[in-house]
């Protein structure tokens, strides 16, 4: 590294800086001024200093420092790499020029060109990536031949083989080529292409090397395999990581070229990679055939897809009405994630899917067929459609025509607390079957399933089978169409099978014999890849040139070595097509590892100067400021400001903003770490947990009731929860609480986190007791509802509500209650409306009121009540324990004594005998 | 209550517009509340003469002679016998104080913003002193602002408004020397020298006039906190002075400052007159009893 001066004259003007020291001696600061009324008794006063103050030394120092970095600017600095070319001999340039030169060739070139031309020697190309024809002997060229030689190679897209050019430089030294002076350059793409390190060691052995490396920020990007999603496809691109951010846009264009869809991927600073989701509809997702990053075209940035990328549209039937209310106990929810990254999936009636016009209806026992639905399927079946069904309790009771084997009726249980037999383990798939190859499911027990009539057909139709051998999946053609059936539910019911990873790959190859007009890639057993499109450097596909490359029918495309034989591009073997691409290869994007001494890493341009002067400015104005600050603090105009500090104690209050701005970054870790925690120490024993509101005065009201609760609860019944915790649903964990009291006093303001939060919450069986604490005047201000609890039932998904009757189970659950007073009473008390129909075993999720429980239950430290009630009926606050023990006992025991609501009627039946 | 209007805005020699004028007006009530409480804190009734004459409260009763006009008769008294009274009030002898304080831009000046002007607290002592004044009866003047002295309520009302809000230059002082015998209180701070207000004060001795002189100072005036290279105004503008090392005179200063203050009260000693100090941020309550004892002390 070098200091230079570009315009080294201004440097004569530092001859001036003595001259300015003695000014700045000469000068006085400026004088302070104050008015002073008995100015006629200050006349012909002598102060004993006949000099005025001259400015202090560290003043004087500041200043001229000042006038020194503006000159120093002024003269045009410069830091320059040294020059290394000054030894005298030839050149051998290795030249990376793989796909991943592709984004810098330019740059390379001219690199290389200006090596060439700075020396006068003869000079030795050394190409690391060629497509074989012109691997004639190295030699040493003149410099119009090399530049002509440079000129004409080009980047190829494929991987640059670094140890083929250290063989051709080998032979060349064994050739007594090589002459003792002769000076190594090598301009690299800046990627490790795995034999990186065996190349720098190798090339180091023959002589000091230099090597140019491109600046990382405008290094080369990859695309490594999309992955479809539900909505279209995620897209992962890669870089060498740099601390500088970048935004990327990718392009999808479809089979006629035209853009389809265009994202922008963005890089954090420092990170390697960076996600972008394509959002593409089902329909235009199969047109997709290409995705390319228009701003750095190259093999690299391309991604070519082939006939496997078209998913196939399958429908599940459903029974209609909400299935999803219990996700874990549904066969559907086991389906959805199995098919997930195989096909597309709609969820609907039978005739609505039919609608669809999809290549695989799957059938599931709860959506059993009406007899029109039958035919209907039938004809989907015989049309050429793959119809994949479950057993279940339906079908084990009744069987109908649309399935592949005979079916005896009943059933047959495993493991049952009567049965003998024990629960029953998959057998490994035959050869014959469409699943061989996958490993079976040891753990995947089977306790129910539907047994087939034997026939003589009965062995060549299953495809899966218990270690008993008898049949757990069978499969039959149906006209052009084919019917397959699991023996087994879809829920983990029947069977472990749809909790295994091996229900996915069994549902995966299932597929395989949907019909499609597209290439539903199958594993072609026969025949060889044959290179269709070749994709060349700058992300084109093309027809290729020169002879055909081929591939044998067994090749792995995921770890095959990009070379000229066998480029990347699109290859065919009869219908099928496959997509080989470079981002398919493991580990492509890796940083250069350290060079070994003897060689010497320049990074960016060899001709690259960092300008100091704009840097050397700056800090001159910065000083400046300080000069200014300085003099006026001297001058005394700062008093005021100094004063006020002193006075306004503001020292702390800037350390404290500074403090708070701090804690604010370090926060949201910490949020979540907390959550963690606290959901853990949460769930070691039964706690009543409330929603924090952020009003200190209700929160505190919600704890002490909730605590009073408790209390009450452990005097009287066997609930003994611990210490109530207030929750904040965006931010904790809500699924270990049974209960969470909701003070809703204005309408809250939900994250969309916390909504989803307490969607699951209630989905999965919790219970919101919410409470507006007014004793209902706001809902008769509103005429009608609350507005809070407006607010709250439209953004999360609740069941409808009706006013609780005087039978309802929470009048039961422990003590007889007809009232649900709080610190009012008389207030309306809200329930889901259908409480037997809802997936939630019977018990309401949502209770809403307005009669300020937590008040009535709130108990200090002591034991004593702390809320004064409105005392309206007998007795008030005893009852507002009933029904708060009543409330947790629902919550706690569901159903349990909803049967007491028909003692009346059973003691009237008892008595009539 | 009290509104400077233009016209004494432009009349005043320093409030010279009327932004001025109504800073002070602003500042009016709450100086005036001060001077009530100051003038409170003095206990002290009217004084009689202990004799009959021209007064107000009744003295006593007297035969009627017979150079006494009917209506001098009191009928009421004289039923109740055979003689004839004459009702006699006791003869309260008004005394005139003349006030005069300082009004130019120098005395108009405090050192930081946490100190009364020097101004403030001399309106403060002499409406303090009016106030006491005219509650005892006599009668209060404001040199330079009024042709005669006021007393009573009303009175109290123009000359505190006066005092307060309005001032006149040092030259009215002559005039006043030419008015009979009154008392006179004048405040300033005396920066002019000694040899100056002997000339202005020349007069009143020739008059037989006695009084008080208050000395109104601001403590910088006093300590000269200044150091370093400092310029002094004159807050009248015009010239100025700088010091390289302001610290360098203080000593020199702070000798000519105790010497004026010798001179003047050496000036006082000579006219028969009370001098009096005050430093602005001390307390106004012993300046003002000791002025208050020497203008009404030899009155009781």
């Amino acid at each position: 590294m070098g200091l230079q001066f570009l315009s080294p004259w201004a440097l004569l003007v530092l001859l001036s800086l003595p001259l300015l020291w003695w000014l700045l001696r000469a000068t006085p600061p400026a004088p302070l001024r104050a008015m002073f009324p008995p100015l006629n008794l200050l006349h012909d006063l002598q102060d004993d200093e006949e000099t005025p103050d001259s400015a202090p030394l560290w003043l004087r120092l500041l200043r001229l420092g000042i006038a020194t970095l503006i000159i120093l600017a002024l003269a045009n600095p410069v830091i320059a790499p040294k020059n290394t070319n000054t030894a005298d001999g030839p050149l051998l340039l290795v030249i990376d020029n793989g796909w991943s030169s592709a984004p810098n060739w330019a740059q390379m070139q001219k690199q290389a060109l200006g090596l060439i031309g700075a020396s006068d020697k003869r000079a030795a190309l050394v190409f690391t990536a060629t497509n074989g024809a012109g691997d004639s002997d190295l030699r040493f060229l003149s410099r119009a031949e090399a530049r002509t030689a440079l000129n004409d190679q080009t980047v190829w897209p494929w991987t640059p083989s670094r140890m083929n050019a250290v063989e051709r430089i080998m032979e060349l030294q064994k050739a007594d080529g090589l002459p003792g002076n002769t000076r190594f350059l090598w301009i690299s793409d800046g990627l490790d292409h795995g034999d990186a390190r065996a190349f720098m060691s190798a090339l180091t052995s023959i002589g000091q090397v230099t090597s140019y490396v491109p600046p990382t920020e405008a290094g080369p990007l990859l695309i490594t395999p999309p992955v479809p999603t539900s909505r279209g496809l995620e897209l992962t691109l890669h870089r060498l990581a740099t601390d500088t951010a970048r935004t990327v846009a990718v392009q999808a264009i479809d089979d006629g070229g035209a853009i389809m869809s265009r994202i922008e991927v963005e890089f954090a600073p420092g990170a390697g990679a960076a996600n972008g989701e394509i959002v593409l509809p089902l329909q235009l997702r199969n047109r997709l055939r290409f995705l390319q990053v228009p701003a750095q075209p190259s093999a690299g940035t391309s991604w070519a897809f082939d006939g496997g990328w078209s998913r196939p549209l399958v429908g599940i039937v459903t029974p209609g009405g909400d299935v999803d209310r219990q996700p874990l106990l549904s066969g559907f929810y086991y389906l959805g994630k199995a098919l997930a990254p195989h096909a597309e999936t709609i969820r609907d009636g039978l005739d609505s899917v039919l609608k669809e016009n999809p290549s695989v209806l799957i059938l599931t026992d709860p959506a059993q067929p009406t007899p029109d639905g039958l035919e209907k399927l039938d004809a989907f079946v015989r049309a050429g459609g793959l119809l994949i069904r479950f057993a279940g309790p339906h079908l084990a009771a009744e069987a109908d025509a649309l399935v592949p084997v005979n079916l005896r009726a009943g059933g047959r249980l495993m493991g049952g607390a009567f049965g003998w037999e024990t629960p029953q383990a998959l057998a490994p798939f035959s050869q014959d079957s469409p699943y061989y190859g996958l490993a079976e499911g040891k753990d995947a027990a089977v306790r129910r399933q539907v047994l087939a009539l034997p026939d003589s057909r009965l062995n060549e139709r299953i495809w899966a089978r218990l270690q008993d051998g008898t049949p757990l999946v069978s499969s039959a053609p149906r006209g052009l169409g084919r019917i397959v059936l699991f023996h087994v539910s879809a829920a983990p019911d029947w069977s472990d099978l749809p909790l295994s990873g091996l229900f996915a790959d069994m549902l995966e190859r299932t597929l395989a014999f949907a019909k499609s007009d597209k290439d539903v890639p199958q594993i072609a057993q026969s025949g060889r890849w044959e290179l269709e499109y070749a994709l060349n450097a700058i992300g084109k596909l093309q027809e290729p040139k020169g002879g055909a490359a081929f591939l044998p029918v067994d090749a792995d495309f995921t770890v095959l070595d990009l070379t000229a034989d066998h480029p990347p591009g699109i290859y065919r073997n009869g219908p099928f097509t496959r997509a080989l691409n470079i981002g398919s290869q493991k580990d492509v994007i890796k940083a250069l590892p350290l060079p070994p001494s003897g060689m010497t890493i320049v990074s960016g341009n060899a001709t690259t100067q960092y300008a100091l002067k704009a840097a050397l400015l700056l800090l001159s104005l910065f000083l400046l400021g300080v000069d200014m600050i300085a003099a006026l603090w001297l001058a005394g105009r700062l008093r005021g400001l100094q004063k006020w500090l002193v006075r306004q104690n503001t020292i702390p209050l800037v350390l404290l903003v500074a403090l708070l701005a701090a804690s604010m970054l370090v926060a949201p870790s910490a949020m979540a770490q907390d959550a963690f925690t606290k959901a853990i120490k949460a769930a070691q024993s039964t706690r009543l947990a409330y929603i924090i509101t952020g009003d200190l005065r209700v929160d505190e009201m919600s704890r002490a009731g909730l605590y009073g609760l408790s209390q009450t609860l452990i005097q009287r019944t066997t609930v003994e929860p611990g210490a109530p915790v207030g929750v904040k649903p965006d931010v904790d964990d809500l699924s270990v609480f049974s209960l969470i009291y909701w003070p809703v006093l204005r309408p809250p303001i939900l994250s969309s986190r916390a909504i989803a939060e307490l969607d699951v919450y209630l989905k999965n069986g919790g219970m919101l007791v919410i409470d507006t604490q007014d004793g209902g005047l706001r809902a008769k201000a509103a005429g009608g509802i609350d507005p809070a609890l407006g607010a709250i039932f439209s953004q999360i998904s609740v069941p409808s509500l009706r006013p609780i009757d005087r039978d309802h189970v929470l009048t039961r659950t422990y003590y007889l209650i007809i009232d649900f007073p709080g610190r009012t009473t008389g207030g309306r008390v809200w329930v889901e409306s259908d409480a037997n129909g809802s997936s939630l075993d019977g018990v309401s999720g949502i209770v809403a009121g307005s009669d300020d429980w937590v008040a009535a239950w709130a108990l200090d430290q002591n034991g004593q009540p702390i809320a004064a009630l409105s005392d309206e009926i007998p007795r008030q606050r005893e009852m507002a324990r009933r029904f708060g023990i009543n409330l947790v006992m629902y919550a706690l025991t569901g159903n349990y004594k909803a049967d007491q609501v028909h003692i009346p009627a059973l003691l009237e039946r008892l008595g009539e005998k | 209550m009290l509104r400077p209007g233009i016209r004494s805005a432009t009349r005043s020699a320093f409030a010279s517009n009327r932004h001025d004028a109504e800073d002070l007006a602003a500042r009016f009530p709450a100086l005036l509340a001060e001077s009530q409480r100051l003038a409170t804190s003095l206990a002290h009734g009217l004084h009689g003469r202990r004799k009959s004459g021209a007064g107000e409260t009744f003295w006593q009763f007297r035969r009627a002679r017979h150079e006494d006009p009917h209506s001098a008769i009191d009928w009421r008294r004289s039923a109740r016998s055979d003689n004839f009274f004459v009702r006699e009030t006791e003869w309260e002898a008004a005394q005139t104080v003349w006030l005069w304080r300082d009004g130019r831009p120098g005395f108009s000046w405090s050192s930081d913003k946490t100190l009364p002007l020097k101004r403030d607290r001399a309106s403060v002592l002499l409406t303090a002193l009016a106030i006491a004044l005219i509650n005892g009866g006599e009668r209060v003047g404001v040199a330079g602002q009024m042709q005669r002295p006021v007393h009573g309520r009303g009175g109290l009302d123009r000359a505190g408004r006066k005092l307060i809000l309005h001032s006149s230059r040092p030259d009215c002082l002559r005039t006043l020397a030419l008015m009979g015998q009154p008392k006179a209180v004048i405040a300033s701070d005396f920066y002019e020298g000694a040899d100056i207000w002997e000339k202005r004060l020349s007069a009143f001795k020739a008059a037989g006039v006695t009084g008080a002189l208050v000395q109104i100072y601001d403590p910088a005036e006093e300590v000269f906190p200044y150091t370093g290279r400092t310029e002094f105004n004159h807050p009248q503008g015009g010239e100025t002075i700088l010091f390289g090392r302001a610290q360098a005179i203080a000593g020199q200063y702070q000798a000519r400052f105790s010497q004026n203050a010798q001179d003047m009260a050496q000036l006082a000693r000579a006219l028969g007159w009370t001098f009096i100090r005050h430093r602005t941020d001390s307390i106004a309550a012993p300046a003002f009893l000791s002025l208050f004892q020497s203008i009404a002390g030899d009155a009781r």
